[in-house]
């Protein structure tokens, strides 16, 4: 190789590029050649000096202490600030704002028929008076509309229950095809339906309990009916947007449960043996189950993510991360608050998901906790 | 954990995987910013919105390249977008800036008179600055560069060599 080709391979020499033959051209070169072993030195001296310079110019630099941290926070922020666009996204597509305004037509009619169809009235006074809970005076003078007329002469149940079933299809991701339309359409639903008042608190009773007002039911109202479907019916029985809260002492399944949310909630696969469900309460976004394991007890609650909950974000340091099926959960034990019905230390496991917020918490071992909230569905 | 094994599950939803990328990456990206638009302010904006880019788009990132030339290539192009909002290479250019395509006496005495290499370093054009700075600073190979930068392997050697030789230069010439 001659000096003006090594000359103009030194460059790449250094930058590691020459391929494994011109490589060791270049290196047998340096070792006869000494004035080009004299430029390399010097181009080689050039490398180090810059590469030093560079590296204690960069080492130099101060990052500002806190920078992953306030990354991490615009990134939680983003999270948060894109939940509303999304839900506006989905609302500008046509199927869902239909499917919404359809839900919000039968909702009217759900209140209309409830406020002046006389048969529910009559119902309502049967039913309330059996519990010496009821006056009727608001509802007597109500004049029976023309449209509500055929629902009151013998097709009630159909009628009402017809807006009923449309809205909880929309609403449940369950139900979704013509055959579970059909299969939920026959069932008489009417006695949770004219068991409210809406804009009032409503007091649910379930068919299978012993209804006070079994006298007067419709036919078939204490067949037993499939979970879901019963489910279903429950959906549509309160007004939508009601936000009272209401706990329902019982001790069966959870579907099973009166809801007072558009919403199915998530209900843990897992249950540490023995457990009972006792309780379960809802508000308007929001449903907390509270399950007894012996003396222990512990509690999931779900609700849609408010802007507050990212307030505990900046309590970091006070928590440990664990991972509950990929999202990232903070899990944090505490001595219980006075009023709380346990006694040892409460482990409380914090996550959210999708638009969600899970809790999951108790005087349970924090591995039980972890166990029950990664089974939630 | 690997950057693919945190990318998966970043993917998956897992913010924790994608802090423990912000948390590893963060600060070379910042140094690396900072070496071309000297404003801490504006580093730092760049460094956030280039992390806020990656994790939009992490569900679409198919691990074509690293994590790391992902991310710098997103830096770079905010370095880049900040310039030209900033005006900064016209405001460069009339702070004696150097062409190293074209090195001249007048780069050798203005060496020789400083005899600060930070100096020199700062006054190049700042693309001539970045590859230096991906090269020697972040410890990327030419091909990397070339990927980051968007440009030719042949335009990323040929700056390299440029500094190399001014640096030779400067540093065979004897102070009278």
């Amino acid at each position: 190789m001659s000096c003006d080709n090594t000359i103009l391979m030194l460059n790449d020499f250094l930058d590691e590029t020459l391929s494994k033959n011109e490589e060791r051209q270049v290196k047998r070169h340096l070792k006869e050649c000494a004035s080009c072993r004299s430029e390399y030195h010097n181009l080689e001296n050039a490398d180090n000096t810059l590469r030093q310079v560079i590296c204690e110019m960069v080492a130099d630099i101060d990052v500002p202490r806190y920078l992953s941290e306030r990354i991490e926070k615009s990134i939680l922020d983003e999270k948060r600030n894109t939940l509303p666009s999304r839900l506006a996204t989905l609302l500008k597509t046509p199927a869902v704002a239909a499917a919404l305004l359809f839900v919000v037509l039968a909702a009217g009619f759900l209140i209309y028929s409830s406020n002046f169809n006389p048969v529910n009235q009559q119902q309502v006074a049967i039913s309330d008076q059996d519990n010496k809970q009821y006056t009727d005076s608001a509802v007597d003078s109500v004049e029976l509309p023309p449209t509500t007329d055929k629902i009151a002469a013998g097709d009630n149940n159909e009628g009402i229950l017809g807006a009923l079933n449309e809205v909880q299809i929309l609403d449940s991701d369950a139900v979704r095809n013509p055959e579970d339309q059909k299969r939920i359409e026959p069932e008489n639903t009417v006695k949770e339906s004219v068991q409210e008042q809406p804009g009032s608190m409503a007091r649910i009773s379930r068919d299978r309990s012993p209804a006070p007002a079994d006298d007067t039911a419709p036919e078939g109202l204490d067949e037993p009916r499939p979970a879901e479907e019963q489910k279903t019916a429950l959906v549509t029985s309160a007004p939508p947007g009601m936000g009272v809260g209401m706990a329902t002492p019982y001790d069966g399944t959870l579907e099973a449960t009166p809801r007072h949310g558009d919403f199915i909630p998530a209900k843990p696969v897992y249950l540490p043996q023995g457990s009972v469900l006792e309780n379960v309460t809802w508000l308007a976004d929001e449903v907390s189950q509270d399950y007894r394991t012996g003396s222990n007890y512990f509690t999931v609650s779900q609700s849609r993510l408010k802007a507050d909950d990212f307030a505990f974000i900046e309590k970091l340091s006070q928590v440990s991360n664990v991972n509950i099926n990929g999202w990232q959960g903070f899990i944090k034990e505490s001595r219980p608050e006075p009023g709380d019905h346990v006694s040892g230390t409460v482990t409380t496991l914090r996550w959210w998901q999708d638009e969600w917020a899970f809790s999951v918490s108790g005087d349970l071992p924090a591995e039980e906790i972890i166990k029950i909230s990664t089974s939630l569905k | 954990m690997s950057d693919e094994n945190l990318i998966l599950l970043s993917q998956s939803g897992d913010n924790e995987a994608f802090s423990q990328l912000v948390r590893k990456y963060s600060a070379d990206a910042y140094r690396t910013a900072f070496m071309v638009l000297r404003d801490r302010d504006e580093v730092e904006d760049v460094v956030q919105e280039s992390f806020l880019t990656c994790y939009r788009k992490i569900k679409s990132f198919r691990m074509e390249s690293s994590f790391k030339t992902w991310l710098y290539r997103i830096v770079v192009n905010r370095c880049y977008d900040r310039l030209r909002k900033l005006n900064r290479e016209n405001e460069a250019l009339n702070k004696m800036s150097l062409n190293l395509k074209n090195g001249s006496e007048d780069i050798h005495s203005s060496i020789e008179s400083r005899l600060d290499l930070r100096e020199v370093i700062l006054d190049l054009k700042p693309e001539h600055r970045l590859v230096l700075t991906l090269y020697y600073g972040m410890d990327f190979g030419v091909q990397k560069v070339a990927d980051i930068l968007g440009i030719p392997v042949g335009t990323v050697k040929s700056r390299l060599n440029s500094a190399r030789n001014m640096i030779k230069k400067s540093l065979t010439v004897k102070p009278i």
